[in-house]
């Protein structure tokens, strides 16, 4: 199968420019130096080999996980918020669609041009995640399910950041707006939740009513949030996984509600579902010939 | 090749193109001409396959545009006004990845690559970055990506605008020797002296209609007929005067030194029998000549460039 020519020619580029080694190379400093403060700053007390201490590589592993996660969050609006728009500026968007490439294949090359960039994070600091593997409490297979929901989180993220460059004509505007809605997805479906919450709170105090106060189907929109999904993932691997359940039943009683139960999976499915919807719509978009 | 029927396309309630009509032969060089706004950059995309037309009917080779844009993609080679290139990539790795987007591959996608370099005169120049290219040379890669599927026709916005005249010279060039290899080229322009030196026909299109196209020579020479006739008058001065204030079909006469200046109304071969005439009058004349117009001059004619509006009309009413 040939590869698709726009990620093979983003790739050339990118890879061939200092600011994807330079920005491997930060990523992968940043880790060492937060691992290694979080370790020794836990760990040093009692060593990092005394029994009763096994849970700080496991700290370990979150702090990096998480950190990777934000990397991501960071990164990829920026790869694919202008991804489309630029090519629109300079117009060479007007001679790719000239060319038999179909608008799709030039979104899907953009996408998986950014899915490049985080393979490339994700796998160039697996050795310094696999660290964990000598202590203990994390498997190969837990290490490897968390490349594949960095993945999927990815492709959300790049969806929105693709979308929003193929909506909008300038790639600054187009980048901006891209963080704004992963900063409203990731924070704002969050934020949302409490205020309604302290909203509710406030009022059934006002009403005399003392019973806890339900947020109903208000907590589906963390199925919209790709960190929910991640900290749902970690919490099956190094919690005991329920706290993604413990924290919903912060906003009402959910313990019953299947949704709520399979959040992890549901969430999984709604993004790969919406990036899918966000990807057909930037390249219907960017589709001269559309009716 | 390119065949325009009846051309609409309205944005929104500004109406670009109102019922173009436009024909273009294989193995032409046609320059097509308009001022700021006339519809020719809307022309240019709907042949592209960029822009849907709101009505009317476009074949390229045979083939309605909107049909199967597949094969219509591969009969065109298009160059938008501004060239946007990649930064980080080679000449060669810049063709090889537009071959790519063609579906041509490996070997071939490299022999191709070298073929449309050879093409536009752009030699040994397949290891330097893209970005390090002058301006010119960028041009002229533009033009050979747009040649690297083989197009039949090329279709190409104002390619010429912010070249240097060597630049411009040398694209120019390229430009005739395509078309001596068979492919038929629509370029717009505002730069008309470039137009009429390497046309081999020409359209002028008005507010998104055709007001006027032909074969170059054609149209310059049914503008020209309208031109005063220059006569230089090497001996006997006062008899030629005199002759052509009695020839019924001389309407002017003006005079700067040897050289008079007549408007004359007949046709060609009328032109011919007063030429015998002076000579049978014993006139000695070194030049006889009708004053050219450029195509510049054509194009002012025809559009009042202040409005933008046809001046056709206005030229009528003269005449009547």
């Amino acid at each position: 199968m040939r590869m698709n020519p726009v990620l093979e020619n983003e790739m050339k580029r990118n890879m061939r420019s200092m600011k994807s080694s330079w920005v491997v190379f930060g990523i992968n400093l940043l880790l060492t130096i937060i691992s290694v403060a979080a370790y020794f700053g836990t760990a040093s007390p009692g060593g990092y080999l005394s029994s009763g201490q096994y849970r700080y590589p496991v700290k370990c592993y979150m702090i990096i996980a998480y950190t990777l996660f934000f990397m991501i969050c960071l990164l990829v609006p920026g790869i694919t918020g202008g991804s489309i728009a630029i090519e629109r500026e300079r117009k060479t968007l007007d001679i790719l669609l000239t060319t038999h490439l179909s608008p799709w294949k030039i979104v899907f090359g953009k996408l998986e041009s950014s899915l490049s960039m985080i393979f490339l994070i994700a796998f160039s600091t697996l050795p310094a995640v696999s660290l964990i593997l000598i202590f203990g409490g994390v498997s190969v297979i837990d290490l490897l399910s968390l490349v594949v929901i960095l993945v999927i989180s990815g492709i959300f993220i790049g969806s929105i950041g693709i979308f929003c460059s193929a909506m909008i004509r300038k790639s600054t505007v187009a980048t901006v707006v891209s963080y704004v809605i992963v900063m409203m997805l990731i924070l704002g479906t969050v934020a949302v939740l409490m205020a309604g919450y302290y909203f509710l709170e406030i009022r059934a105090q006002q009403m005399g009513i003392y019973d806890s106060v339900n947020m109903g189907n208000w907590i589906y929109l963390l199925l919209l949030n790709p960190l929910c999904s991640y900290f749902g993932l970690l919490s099956h691997q190094v919690g005991s996984g329920n706290e993604l359940l413990e924290i919903c039943s912060y906003f009402g009683e959910y313990s019953g509600s299947t949704g709520v139960r399979h959040m992890l999976l549901i969430s999984i499915l709604v993004q790969i579902l919406l990036s899918a919807i966000l990807l057909y719509a930037a390249g219907k978009n960017i589709n001269p010939l559309r009716k | 090749m390119l065949r325009i029927e009846n051309l609409y396309k309205k944005y929104d309630s500004v109406l670009a193109l109102d019922g173009l009509n436009m024909e273009i032969h294989k193995g032409e060089l046609y320059g097509f001409v308009g001022p700021n706004g006339a519809g020719k950059t809307t022309t240019i995309r709907i042949v592209s396959g960029l822009l849907r037309q709101t009505r009317g009917d476009v074949w390229i080779d045979g083939i309605p545009v909107n049909k199967d844009i597949k094969i219509l993609k591969s009969k065109i080679g298009y160059i938008p006004d501004f060239f946007g290139v990649y930064d980080n990539l080679t000449v060669m790795e810049y063709l090889e990845f537009y071959a790519s987007a063609y579906g041509i591959y490996g070997k071939e996608s490299t022999r191709r690559a070298n073929e449309v370099l050879e093409q536009v005169e752009l030699y040994r120049m397949e290891d330097r970055f893209v970005d390090e290219l002058s301006r010119g040379m960028q041009q002229r890669l533009c033009l050979a990506r747009a040649l690297i599927h083989r197009p039949q026709l090329l279709v190409m916005d104002e390619p010429a605008s912010g070249l240097d005249p060597g630049a411009r010279k040398v694209f120019k060039n390229v430009l005739r020797n395509l078309c001596r290899d068979g492919y038929t080229v629509l370029i717009s322009s505002h730069i008309l002296s470039e137009l009429a030196d390497m046309c081999t026909n020409v359209g002028i299109i008005n507010q998104g209609k055709m007001i006027l196209q032909g074969e170059m020579e054609e149209i310059m020479y049914s503008i020209d007929s309208s031109n005063p006739i220059i006569i230089t008058v090497f001996q006997n001065m006062e008899q030629a005067l005199e002759l052509l204030k009695r020839h019924p079909l001389v309407k002017r006469i003006s005079i700067d030194r040897n050289r008079i200046s007549i408007l004359f109304s007949g046709s060609r071969e009328e032109e011919a029998f007063l030429v015998k005439e002076l000579i049978d009058a014993g006139i000695m004349i070194s030049s006889f000549t009708r004053e050219h117009n450029s195509l510049e001059s054509v194009f002012f004619h025809l559009i009042d460039p202040e409005s933008g509006k046809s001046g056709k009309s206005d030229r009528r009413e003269e005449t009547r």
